[in-house]
C-alpha cells in the first residue's frame, strides 16, 4: 500500500511540474505498473495522484510562468507577475494555503457524501447514466481547442472500443470470432502509439523556457508566510465555484480554476492579481476532491483518467454494486490519506518551495527521451505478461504510424474517452433504446 | 511486470477469473471457496474480465488459474457467450453451488402474480443463458407483456431495479439483497427456492416449462490436484450454503467427472431446446 501511495504522489508531482504531462497521459504511461496493484492500493494511488497533482503546477506557473498543469493558466496570468514585483514568496504560500483549504473543503464534502450515497440509488437510472455519458463525451470535445477533429477521434475511440464480443447484445462487432482482435483492439499499445509516444516526443523536441529567479526567504519568514493567510473570503468563493465544477461530466475541474477567476472578478469589486490567483487555486484542489465522488462511490467515471482507472478497478473487483461495500469498509482511511497528503502538499508547495523549483531546473528534453524508450519496453512486457503480443505488435504500429502524423496532440484525448467507455455507453444507450424508442420509430 | 513483483511460483498460488461484473453468484459463490482456500495456505487471486473469451485466453495460458461460469454459458462445445477454440483444453473441476432464479420486484411496488398480466413490465435478466433462455420462455408462454432488458450481470440489473430502470428482475444471485433492499421476490424457476414463492411453470398455462436453476461451474485444466471435496464438503461451506439457500451438487458430495459433464450436458441440452 505505501508503494503505491508514494507511486501516486510521485507523479502527481511529476504531473505538477512537467509541461504538457497532466495525469492521464501518466496513469496511461505506467498502465503495466499500476495494473498490478490491489483494489485498494490503486484507488489510494489514483487519489493521492488526483490530489497533489494541483498543488505543484501553480509552483512551476508562479516561478516559471509556464503552465505545469492545464489547470495553471490563471496561476501564469496572475502568480508569475507577482512573483516579478518582487512578492513571489507570498504568491508560492498564499497559493498553497488556498489549496490547502480548497482540499479540506473537498474533503468534507466526501465525508457528507458518506452519510447519503447509499440512498442515492437513482444514480443508475438509465436515463440518468445515458445522459451523464452524453455530457462527458460532450465536455471532452468541448474541451479541446479543434472540436471538429476531437468529434471525429471521440466516434473513432467509440468505435474501435466496441471491436470485438459484446456480452450484452450478444454480438461480436467488427471482426470474426476466434480472429487475432476477437477480444477487441488492447488498449495500451494503442494509446502508447497515439497519444503517449507522439507527446513525449513533442515535447523531447521544444526549447524549454527560462526560470525567472526566485528569492527564497529565510526558513522563519517562510513558515510565517505560511500561516499568515488573510484571503479567506476568495478561498471560500474559489471553493465553492471548483466543488461544483469538479462534479461536471467531463471537464470537471479543468474549467474550476478559470471559472474561480471570472467568479472572483464580478464579486469581488476590490479583487486583484492575489485574490484572483487564490480563488482560482482553491478551486482546483476542491474540485480535484470532488471529482472522485462519483467514481468511489458510484463507480461512474465522469472523466478520463477516471474511465482508465475504473477500467483496471473493474478488473479487480470494483464494480457498481460492490462500489457501496468497498467505501463502506474503506471510508476512513481514504479521509485520513486525502488529509494526510493535503498537509504534506501544502507545506512542500507552500514552504519547501526552493526544492520544487530545484527539481523543476533539473528536467531537461532528456526525460522525455528516456520516458519513451522505458514506456515502450513496458509495453512490450505488458503485451507478453497479458497474452497478447501479436494484437499489440500491430496496434502499436499502426497507432505510431497516425500518432506522428496527426500533430494536434490535444484533439486526441476525446478518442481515449470515446474508447474507454465505448461499451457500457453503447449498452445504456441499447437499453435506452429498448425502454423508450423501440416501436417508436 | 507482475513476473518482477509477484512471481507465480508457489504451488499453492491460485487465480479465479471471473467474465461476470462482480457481485454477482458467481463472485459470491468463488468467493466462499477462495476464503476457504486462503485459510489452508493458498493465496488467491481474482480477476474479472469483460468477456468469457478474454478469461478463457488467460486460464488457457496460466497453469493455475480457474474460469468461473455459469452452466449453460460454458459447455463442452462452446456457446456463443463462451466459445470453444480448436484446442480447447479446459476441463470442468466442480459446481459450486445451485440457486434458482427469482422472478423479483423493487422496493415500494405491488406488483404479485395477479397483476403480472395487467400491462407491459420493464424485465431485467444477466444475458447469460440460464437467465435469458428461461426468460424468453416465459414470454412466449402466456408472458408477452414483458419487455426483456438485458444487463451484463446481476449486479447491473439489481441496481437498474433498485433505481426503477425496470420493474421487475429475473436473476438468481440478486434475489436476497433485493429482499434487504425492501423489495420482493414472488415466483422462482425451481419448485424447492429459498423465499418457498410459486414456481413460474405452475403459473403459466404450459405445463412443460422446465425447472431450471442457475449453477456455478470452475473449470480449469486437467492436471489441477486441488482437493475440490475438502472444501466444498467442509462445514464452513455447508454453513454458507445453508444461510444463502443454495443447494450444492459438486464434488461436496462427491460427483464425479463423469457425473459433472453428464449434469453440465444436461442443462446445456435442456437449454438448446428451450431456445
Amino acid at each position: 500500500m505505501s508503494l503505491a501511495i508514494v507511486f501516486g504522489w510521485i507523479l502527481g508531482l511529476l504531473a505538477g511540474i512537467i509541461p504538457g504531462i497532466g495525469p492521464t497521459i501518466l496513469i496511461l504511461s505506467t498502465l503495466p505498473i499500476i495494473h498490478i496493484f490491489s483494489l485498494s492500493e490503486l484507488i489510494a494511488f489514483y487519489i493521492v495522484l488526483i490530489a497533489t497533482s494541483q498543488y505543484y503546477g501553480s509552483v512551476v506557473a508562479i516561478s516559471a510562468g509556464v503552465a505545469g498543469e492545464i489547470t495553471s493558466g490563471p496561476a501564469v496570468i496572475y502568480g508569475h507577475p507577482l512573483l516579478k514585483e518582487g512578492k513571489g514568496p507570498e504568491a508560492l504560500a498564499f497559493t498553497a494555503t488556498g489549496s490547502f483549504l480548497g482540499a479540506l473543503a473537498g474533503i468534507g464534502i466526501l465525508y457528507i457524501t458518506s452519510l447519503f450515497y447509499t440512498g442515492a440509488t437513482w444514480v443508475y437510472h438509465n436515463t440518468v447514466l445515458t445522459t451523464i455519458y452524453f455530457v462527458v463525451f460532450i465536455g471532452m470535445v468541448f474541451a479541446v481547442s479543434n472540436k471538429k477533429l476531437g468529434f471525429v477521434f471521440l466516434i473513432l475511440g467509440f468505435l474501435i472500443g466496441n471491436i470485438g464480443f459484446n456480452p450484452v447484445l450478444l454480438t461480436t462487432v467488427g471482426v470474426k470470432q476466434f480472429s487475432l482482435f476477437g477480444d477487441g483492439v488492447p488498449f495500451y499499445p494503442l494509446f502508447l502509439g497515439f497519444i503517449a509516444i507522439p507527446i513525449l516526443w513533442s515535447y523531447y523536441k521544444q526549447r524549454r523556457p527560462v526560470t525567472t529567479q526566485v528569492y527564497y526567504p529565510r526558513i522563519k519568514d517562510r513558515f510565517n508566510l505560511l500561516i499568515k493567510f488573510k484571503f479567506y473570503a476568495s478561498a471560500l468563493r474559489g471553493t465553492l465555484v471548483g466543488a461544483i465544477c469538479g462534479l461536471i461530466p467531463g471537464v470537471s475541474y479543468l474549467i474550476s480554476s478559470n471559472l474561480a477567476v471570472t467568479f472572483e472578478r464580478t464579486l469581488n469589486s476590490s479583487s486583484n492579481s492575489m485574490s484572483k490567483l487564490i480563488s482560482a487555486e482553491t478551486a482546483n484542489n476542491a474540485g480535484a476532491i470532488t471529482v472522485l465522488l462519483p467514481l468511489i462511490f458510484f463507480a461512474i467515471p465522469i472523466v478520463l483518467s477516471e474511465a482508465i482507472i475504473l477500467n483496471l478497478a473493474e478488473g479487480k473487483g470494483l464494480g457498481i454494486y460492490t462500489a457501496y461495500s468497498f467505501m463502506a469498509d474503506n471510508l476512513y482511511w481514504i479521509i485520513l490519506l486525502l488529509l494526510g497528503v493535503s498537509i504534506l502538499n501544502w507545506f512542500i508547495a507552500g514552504f519547501w518551495y526552493p526544492t520544487v523549483i530545484r527539481l523543476y531546473k533539473k528536467i531537461s528534453n532528456k526525460l522525455y527521451f528516456s520516458a519513451t524508450v522505458i514506456l515502450t519496453i513496458l509495453g512490450g512486457v505488458y503485451a507478453y505478461e497479458n497474452f497478447i503480443v501479436w494484437q499489440s505488435l500491430i496496434t502499436f504500429a499502426l497507432s505510431l504510424i497516425f500518432g506522428f502524423a496527426i500533430k494536434d496532440h490535444e484533439s486526441k484525448f476525446p478518442l481515449a474517452i470515446g474508447f474507454f467507455l465505448s461499451d457500457s455507453a453503447l449498452n445504456e444507450f441499447y437499453r435506452f433504446y429498448l425502454i423508450n424508442l423501440q416501436g417508436v420509430f | 511486470m507482475s513476473v518482477f513483483f509477484s512471481l507465480p511460483l508457489l504451488a499453492k498460488d491460485v487465480t479465479f477469473i471471473l467474465y461476470y461484473p462482480p457481485g454477482g453468484s458467481a463472485d459470491s459463490h468463488s468467493g466462499v471457496l477462495q476464503s476457504l482456500l486462503e485459510n489452508d495456505g493458498y493465496v488467491v487471486k481474482k480477476i474479472y474480465t469483460n468477456t468469457c473469451y478474454d478469461a478463457i485466453r488467460i486460464v488457457s495460458n496460466s497453469d493455475n488459474a480457474m474460469l468461473v461460469t455459469l452452466t449453460g454459458d460454458f459447455t463442452m462445445r462452446g456457446t456463443e457467450i463462451c466459445p470453444a477454440a480448436k484446442g480447447f483444453t479446459l476441463v470442468p473441476l466442480t459446481t459450486l453451488a445451485n440457486n434458482p432464479n427469482m422472478l423479483c420486484r423493487a422496493p415500494g411496488s405491488n406488483i404479485d402474480l395477479e397483476s403480472l398480466r395487467d400491462r407491459q413490465f420493464l424485465v431485467g435478466s444477466p444475458t447469460s443463458r440460464s437467465n435469458i433462455v428461461p426468460l424468453k420462455l416465459l414470454v412466449e408462454n402466456g408472458f408477452s407483456n414483458f419487455k426483456i432488458i438485458p444487463f451484463r450481470g446481476a449486479s447491473d440489473a439489481r441496481m437498474a431495479l433498485l433505481s426503477g430502470t425496470v420493474d421487475l428482475l429475473y436473476v438468481a444471485g440478486a434475489g436476497q439483497a433485493i429482499e434487504e433492499a425492501g423489495g420482493k421476490c414472488i415466483a422462482a424457476s425451481s419448485r424447492e427456492n429459498w423465499a418457498n414463492v410459486p414456481f413460474l411453470g405452475d403459473i403459466i398455462p404450459d405445463s412443460s416449462y422446465p425447472e431450471i436453476t442457475l449453477t456455478t461451474v470452475l473449470w480449469g485444466h486437467s492436471k489441477n490436484n486441488i482437493d475440490f471435496t475438502k472444501y466444498l464438503g467442509s462445514e464452513n461451506y455447508k454453513q454458507f450454503l445453508l444461510e444463502r439457500g443454495l443447494t450444492h451438487s459438486g464434488s461436496g458430495i462427491g460427483q464425479s467427472r463423469e457425473e459433472l459433464e453428464a449434469e453440465i450436458n444436461s442443462l446445456d441440452n435442456l437449454l438448446s431446446l428451450a431456445d
